[in-house]
């Protein structure tokens, strides 16, 4: 009898859990992560009877979970690419917008106003205000590139944090994750089947997953599991891995374990956040600095080579070398030239070797001009460095002194063109500590000023030497590997060295009289030819002595050039040929009929010898001109392409006197200047550091928009102009629009791709939770129905109850 | 098991949906308010990259029609000034004529010179025509005044120089558009040396001579023309280059719109679509999410 109660309240009982767990599901129906929990209901043992099995009631077995693993896994992986794209999504759209095209704010538009002010520039070449103007542009532009820099900079710097915070968050879930590991172990080994603490471990594994690709493992013993990531163990029984964020020196960020090893993280947000730190950043701001450089370069290269009327500067600083740019200039030792890593300086060690297409040296040039602004002519020396010469051993000092002495203190393979100068007269270079490097600083001293362009404003020199040459041979130790210039002094011949440093006479030997017997010089036997008393007042010849201190050749001998007295000659113009100097292609003229110049008859005839044609290949050309009325004095006589002469009244009156004179196509051949940094439109060496040059913020007259110092010349802006189409990117096949574009065309593609892949990633998610939905959701119906259905078993099995009690109720009243 | 569909399935799908035609409705309301299908790069990266190249060139072609208005303006003074040099030479040959006249006395021929002589002026002032603050005849030297009369009044000098002055008129095309007073006046045939010589003929009272001179005016009166007609040339280039640049930028300008434009009809009707399916989609969610079981208790 008592077994109908006991059975009824095993119905009670167990129905009252059932509804219980129902209620449970039901309040939980839109807990996010909630697994909706069953209650397995099984018979009780059954009593054995001798009329067979009896059975005892209901019982509750296990409340357990409805999970499918399989699903949980891969729900997990999507939501780690979730977070992983959306990572990349975030932070490429924030690329995108720094760029911000297209737009009147993008570097497109700055590029194209930069380049229009160019254009307005040259179609009005004299205007102060536009050339003022164009240093204004000049000053946007490199704002608008710092701007991008820096903020393409500090997205990257960003991502560290962002990083470091995800890293605190997965080493907080870790220890989370362990701890309920634990707590689950200790349950489930007692028989326990700890439901939510196991959906707030999927939970807190689902948070983990969206920052790093996981792989878990289950362990079915004791209901722990583990968890690994990048290669290593994260979660273990009772374990916790703690990560940190380890920085290079070259600034890449690593993942590192808690014994210091590198963790290879791909996916999730951070795999996502190391991608764009490492690669995709880098990327972009790599391309803008390839842009900055490049453009910086060639933009460099003119503005060191031009010129214009309103430019008269007499010293130069380097500034700091745009050190990626050289890469694509002749200098194949480039980091010879960069100075020490992260100084503004030049480095002491100076190797330039200048080589050409198929690798073989070649000797290049540098042109530097001497002007006078108080007469309008210029002095045109070109500083030729042969790399096959000079054994190799070189150095900034060796450039210097060929500026100041006209060659290398040791044979360092510079020299200076036209060779009797001795160095440039009223030029000094000098070699300044700076910054742990060093600057190379060139100053003219007398009112002259200094510039490296192709202009012709020369007027040949007048020295006279028409009495027979004069022979200077011997040896002086004392003077190996320089050279000694001898100047005409009143009645002596005084012979001179020059300081290395700054240029300055040192004299050598005592004065020797002119006109007297051969003379000794130190340890020289100096032979003067008779009729010395046509020597003119600063007349000068140079002789170079080789590393034994014996004169270069044996002897050196001062041939006649130009009769003083005669009318003066001036080369002007802007050569427009190719052919580049070369020491043993000297341009000249020369006298064949004596005359008076411009008289209609009896008029002098003057042959031009110049070289036209390809630099490579020059062809030596020839012309006459009769210097008759036609061509009075002061009209220009036409030689070449852009050059021609103007002939002062007077006349030429020594047939056979030859001048010679220096025209080149290419001021600056090697592109030594913009990897100096000598006059050069910018400075800087990224897109987050490039700078107008100070000295022409300073003055926008140094704009060297022209080749020549006539007041309309545009030329050499032109050639600015002409960097926008010129193909120097990708191998000379993009110009600067095609490459800007492929870089910003590239991460728009990107954005769009991510923004696709992420939709896609979440319509899966989608798709995949609703999987989940499908077994371990709450269907409110489904737990309302079992609700009536256990509500109506409970009322049953009180039924049973109250009927086991009015048995027992009749039984006692039988008793009664 | 028959599939379980919960009621947080069906929200999770109805508001993803209706998610994602909000967002088509807000990109295509982006691109009718403002009036472009791109606003950034990344909404059509091959349009994109078509409007920014188009563009570029279309800024670039625009500077070059500038170019040529600039160099225009410098043709046209030249222009001018060319054609007062022919009037200039037309009266002189006409004077030379009359001055080779046997009726002619020193008196008379005296008078004449001085009219040449003021023609020679007149002629000096026109090669030193100033356009815009500058000398045109002075090649790139145009602050220097090109031609100055020797002290003497027997020769007239060039000071300028002998280059050309160009202007960018497409990628990798110049033209040049001025017109070096060396070649106009002295190198090829010495203008000035002509009329110095009449009338130096002329007060000599010289008329054989000046009957001689009547051809070297001529001849330099030709000389100028041609000049003239060369300059007229270069401004047929200009002319043709300004029309090549004009139609290009035309297109041009048409292909950055096609590239980067709103279709409207067609933004308008994607979007009522989109609309529609909003509606559908939030009114079929409504009907769905609302009844369960506990309804019909």
């Amino acid at each position: 009898m008592p077994d109908a109660l006991l059975i009824g309240l095993s119905g009670l009982q167990s129905h009252q859990r059932a509804i219980e767990v129902t209620s449970h599901n039901i309040a939980n129906a839109t807990t996010p992560g909630y697994t909706r929990q069953r209650v397995d209901l099984a018979a009780h043992t059954p009593e054995l009877n001798p009329l067979g099995q009896l059975g005892r009631g209901v019982t509750v077995e296990a409340i357990k979970r409805v999970a499918n693993d399989l699903i949980i896994e891969r729900l997990r992986q999507s939501q780690s690419e979730d977070a992983r794209l959306d990572t990349l999504s975030e932070t490429l759209q924030a690329a995108e917008l720094i760029f911000n095209e297209p737009g009147d704010t993008g570097l497109s538009a700055a590029l194209s106003n930069l380049f229009a002010s160019f254009e307005d520039l040259s179609n009005n070449p004299e205007s102060t205000a536009l050339r003022t103007s164009v240093v204004a542009q000049l000053d946007t532009f490199t704002a608008t590139l710092n701007d991008l820099g820096e903020r393409l900079q500090n997205l990257r710097d960003d991502l560290r944090g962002s990083l470091e915070a995800d890293v605190a968050e997965v080493n907080r879930l870790t220890v989370q994750i362990s701890d309920l590991n634990q707590e689950i172990r200790d349950l489930s080994v007692i028989g326990n089947n700890p439901n939510d603490l196991m959906d707030r471990r999927d939970q807190l594994i689902n948070q983990l997953s969206q920052h790093l690709d996981l792989r878990v493992r289950h362990i079915p013993q004791d209901g722990s599991l583990m968890i690994d990531a990048g290669g290593i163990l994260l979660v273990g029984r009772d374990y916790a891995e703690q990560l940190s964020v380890g920085s290079q020196p070259d600034g890449k960020l690593t993942l590192l374990a808690a014994n210091k090893t590198g963790i290879n993280a791909t996916g999730g947000g951070i795999g996502g956040l190391l991608d764009l730190h490492e690669r995709i950043i880098p990327g972009l701001i790599e391309d803008m600095d390839t842009v900055t450089a490049t453009l910086a370069l060639e933009l460099n290269a003119r503005q060191a080579t031009g010129t214009n009327h309103a430019f008269f500067a007499s010293a130069f600083t380097s500034q700091y070398a745009v050190e990626g740019a050289l890469t694509a200039t002749n200098l194949d030792s480039t980091e010879q030239i960069a100075g020490p890593a992260g100084s503004p300086g030049l480095s002491q060690v100076f190797l330039p070797s200048y080589t050409d297409a198929d690798g073989n040296s070649v000797a290049r040039n540098l042109t530097i001009n001497v002007y006078d602004p108080a007469n309008r002519t210029a002095q045109k020396f070109t500083l030729r460095y042969d790399p096959t010469t000079g054994g190799g051993v070189r150095s900034l000092d060796d450039l210097v002194s060929a500026i100041n002495t006209g060659r290398s203190t040791t044979a360092g393979g510079f020299t200076l063109y036209p060779s009797d100068a001795g160095g440039i007269p009223d030029v000094t270079a000098r070699k300044v500590p700076i910054d742990g490097g060093y600057r190379l600083e060139l100053s003219a001293a007398n009112g002259k000023s200094l510039d490296f362009s192709t202009a012709l404003d020369l007027v040949p020199t007048t020295d006279a030497w028409t009495s027979g040459s004069t022979t200077v041979s011997g040896t002086d130790a004392t003077l190996a590997g320089q050279r000694l210039t001898f100047t005409v002094v009143g009645n002596t011949l005084q012979a001179s060295t020059r300081s290395a440093v700054d240029g300055s006479p040192q004299s050598y030997g005592a004065p020797l009289v002119l006109g007297g017997a051969a003379g000794v010089l130190g340890a020289l036997a100096l032979t003067l030819t008779p009729g010395a008393g046509n020597y003119q007042n600063g007349d000068s010849f140079s002789v170079d002595f080789d590393i034994n201190g014996t004169v270069v050749g044996g002897s050196a001998t001062q041939v006649q050039e130009w009769t003083q007295g005669d009318a003066s000659m001036k080369i002007t113009g802007r050569y427009t040929g190719a052919v580049t100097f070369a020491p043993g292609q000297q341009w000249s003229m020369r006298v064949i009929t004596a005359g008076t110049i411009g008289a209609a008859t009896g008029a002098p005839l003057v042959e031009f010898t110049y070289f036209s044609g390809p630099a490579d290949a020059p062809v030596e050309q020839r012309i006459q001109r009769v210097l008759d009325d036609e061509l009075a004095a002061g009209s220009p006589v036409q030689i070449a392409d852009g050059v021609y002469a103007v002939f002062s009244a007077g006349t030429l009156s020594t047939p056979g006197n030859e001048v010679a004179f220096t025209v080149d196509a290419e001021a600056d051949q090697a592109r030594l200047l913009p990897a100096l940094g000598i006059n050069t439109l910018f400075s800087g060496d990224s897109a987050a550091t490039l700078q107008v040059s100070e000295a022409l913020k300073k003055d926008a007259n140094r704009l060297g928009l022209a080749s020549s110092r006539a007041e309309g010349d545009n030329s050499n802006l032109r050639n600015m102009s002409a960097v926008r189409q010129g193909k120097v990117f990708g191998g000379g096949s993009l110009a600067i629009d095609d490459f800007y574009h492929t870089t910003i065309t590239g991460l728009g593609v990107r954005v769009a791709d991510t923004k696709r892949l992420l939709d896609n990633q979440q319509a899966l998610g989608t798709a995949l939770e609703n999987q989940r939905q499908q077994t371990s959701g709450v269907s409110i119906d489904e737990e309302v129905a079992n609700l009536i259905l256990m509500q109506q078993a409970y009322t049953a099995s009180a039924r049973i109850i109250t009927t086991a009690r009015e048995n027992i109720t009749t039984l006692l009243d039988l008793v009664r | 098991m028959a599939d379980r569909i919960t009621i947080n399935a069906i929200n999770n799908t109805v508001m993803a949906d209706n998610q994602r035609t909000i967002a088509r409705l807000a990109t295509y309301q982006e691109q009718l308010s403002s009036g472009k299908r791109i606003n950034q790069v990344s909404d059509d990266p091959g349009a994109a990259r078509s409007a920014l190249r188009y563009r570029a060139e279309s800024l670039q072609t625009a500077k070059y029609l500038d170019n040529i208005d600039k160099g225009e303006s410098f043709i046209d003074a030249s222009d001018s000034a060319m054609e007062q040099m022919s009037q200039v030479l037309t009266d002189a040959k006409a004077l030379a004529v009359q001055g080779a006249n046997g009726t002619q006395d020193a008196a008379s021929r005296n008078t004449i010179a001085q009219s040449v002589d003021s023609l020679l002026t007149r002629m000096v002032d026109l090669a030193n025509t100033v356009h815009d603050g500058r000398y045109i005849f002075s090649g790139t030297a145009t602050f220097t005044q090109p031609f100055a009369r020797s002290a003497d009044g027997q020769s007239v000098d060039y000071q300028g120089n002998l280059d050309s002055f160009e202007v960018q008129v497409g990628p990798g095309s110049r033209v040049a558009v001025n017109q070096d007073g060396n070649t106009l006046f002295k190198e090829r045939l010495d203008v000035f040396g002509a009329l110095v010589d009449l009338r130096d003929a002329l007060r000599a009272n010289d008329a054989s001579t000046v009957s001689e001179l009547v051809q070297d005016i001529d001849d330099a009166h030709t000389h100028v023309n041609d000049l003239h007609g060369a300059l007229g040339g270069t401004e047929q280039r200009l002319e043709l280059a300004r029309n090549q640049l004009e139609s290009a930028k035309v297109n041009l300008d048409a292909l950055v719109s096609a590239a980067e434009d709103v279709d409207f009809a067609d933004t308008i009707a994607q979007m009522q679509l989109a609309q529609v399916a909003l509606e559908a989609g939030l009114q079929s969610g409504s009907r769905v999410l609302r009844p369960s079981l506990l309804d019909f208790l």
